[in-house]
């Protein structure tokens, strides 16, 4: 799976929910340990597109998947199955078990 | 309309703490302060990069201090932080925190007078004034002066908590940041303000009085009591007895905490403090307690209410409370 291919997974996440698990992203991020392995230039694309309240479209929801599985890939997958979105969890598992995202 | 500040101590990585700074200015907050301890992140950087991503909030030292830092670098920096954003930016500066202070190996003598020199150099170095043979009690200065110009005035607050410092704050600051949470205290803390306000024959119009509070919320008012023991075992423990004494706290339960904080014992420490000395030295509960008691402090004459640490177990939570549900209220 490349970067494109998240892309395509966040489309996967209705607009009704995405609300909810952009809370929920962003208390991983917050709450994580090891803050300080996120990789800077996912960090400032963070607080670029929450500043600009854009973290629930395509692109804010992308870096919250991206970021939230550097930090804690365990309770980012846990949490999407727990919002009904076992779908995209299933996608990401599988590209994290053949080491491609 | 009393202003809402909020308070951030950066010991997590920058990014969370820009985070919690836009989530403030999104919800309406006017004022942030960034503490200055040297094991945390830098102050400076920190500022530098909340003001980057924030667009209004007025943002400031809360608070550097004189000792471990020159004040002519201090209005080096502050002038600095200024070209990021001007008019935003503010110099919050007290005496220090003792401990803290003799870790770094740092003697701190006349504090009052060492507050005193300071507040005049850096105000005269943000003017673009220089100094020359400057001759203090604490600060000697042959010869300095800013090599760029500071295009607006820079407020200065000054962090005050004894009688001296809160009546040299109201003779010399812009502002003064009440280091208190309980409204007694900041009742009486005001009034010495205003004494020194008027022996300098200045008006308290021209002076910004921040109730700067060791804050707690959470719907569970359990939850926040929790949340503010730590920070309050801190205060407690630096606490002189006199202070104690008048809080009705048990000197006894006091050396308790602050023998286990010293072995490093923290839970013992945390778990050694009671609801008064939590409703001592803290402002904690649900929101409409908390509203409540910001209701009480905002009677003394305090014209901003700065939500300190804590803040609550769970900061991003805690802001969106106070912004939905204790703001709205004062507004």
């Amino acid at each position: 799976m490349s970067s494109v291919d998240l892309s395509e997974v966040v489309a996967k996440i209705p607009k009704s929910s995405r609300s909810s698990i952009s809370t929920q992203l962003v208390d991983i991020l917050l709450n994580a340990k090891g803050g300080d392995k996120l990789p800077s230039s996912l960090a400032k694309s963070f607080l670029y597109l929450w500043q600009k309240d854009k973290l629930e479209e395509d692109e804010g929801m992308e870096v919250l998947l991206r970021a939230a599985l550097a930090l804690d890939a365990e309770a980012t997958l846990k949490q999407l199955k727990e919002s009904n979105l076992g779908e995209v969890a299933d996608v990401i598992q599988k590209a994290q078990q053949k080491g491609v995202i | 309309m009393v202003n809402f500040g909020i308070e951030f101590v950066p010991k997590d990585v920058y990014w969370r703490t820009v985070y919690y700074a836009i989530q403030a200015e999104k919800g309406g907050f006017d004022n942030l302060w960034i503490t200055d301890h040297f094991i945390n992140r830098s102050v400076y950087v920190t500022l530098t990069l909340i003001l980057n991503y924030t667009d209004k909030i007025k943002v400031g030292t809360g608070v550097t201090n004189p000792f471990l830092i020159s004040p002519i670098v201090t209005a080096s920096n502050i002038a600095s932080l200024n070209e990021v954003a001007p008019g935003r930016v503010v110099c919050g500066i007290g005496a220090g925190d003792l401990t803290t202070l003799e870790q770094a190996g740092v003697q701190v003598t006349k504090p009052l007078s060492a507050m005193r020199e300071a507040v005049q150099m850096i105000n005269t170095l943000l003017k673009g004034e220089g100094l020359q043979n400057f001759e203090g009690t604490v600060f000697k200065v042959k010869s300095a002066k800013l090599a760029f110009k500071v295009r607006n005035p820079i407020p200065i607050y000054i962090g005050a908590q004894g009688a001296k410092m809160l009546k040299l704050a109201g003779e010399m600051g812009d502002g003064v940041l009440i280091n208190a949470s309980n409204p007694a205290d900041i009742r009486e803390a005001v009034e010495l303000v205003k004494e020194g306000a008027s022996a300098a024959g200045r008006s308290m119009d021209k002076i910004d009085v921040a109730a700067y509070t060791a804050f707690s919320i959470h719907e569970n008012e359990e939850k926040a009591f929790k949340a503010a023991m730590p920070v309050v075992a801190f205060i407690v423990a630096g606490a002189p007895d006199p202070v104690l004494e008048k809080h009705h706290i048990n000197l006894e339960a006091a050396k308790k905490i602050k023998d286990s904080l010293v072995k490093g014992d923290f839970p013992t420490a945390f778990s050694a403090v009671t609801r008064e000395m939590a409703e001592s030295f803290s402002l904690y509960g649900t929101p409409a307690q908390c509203v409540e008691k910001i209701s009480q402090i905002l009677k003394a004459g305090v014209t901003q209410f700065v939500v300190g640490s804590p803040i609550g177990s769970n900061v991003r939570k805690a802001i969106d409370l106070v912004v939905k549900e204790v703001i709205p209220h004062f507004r």
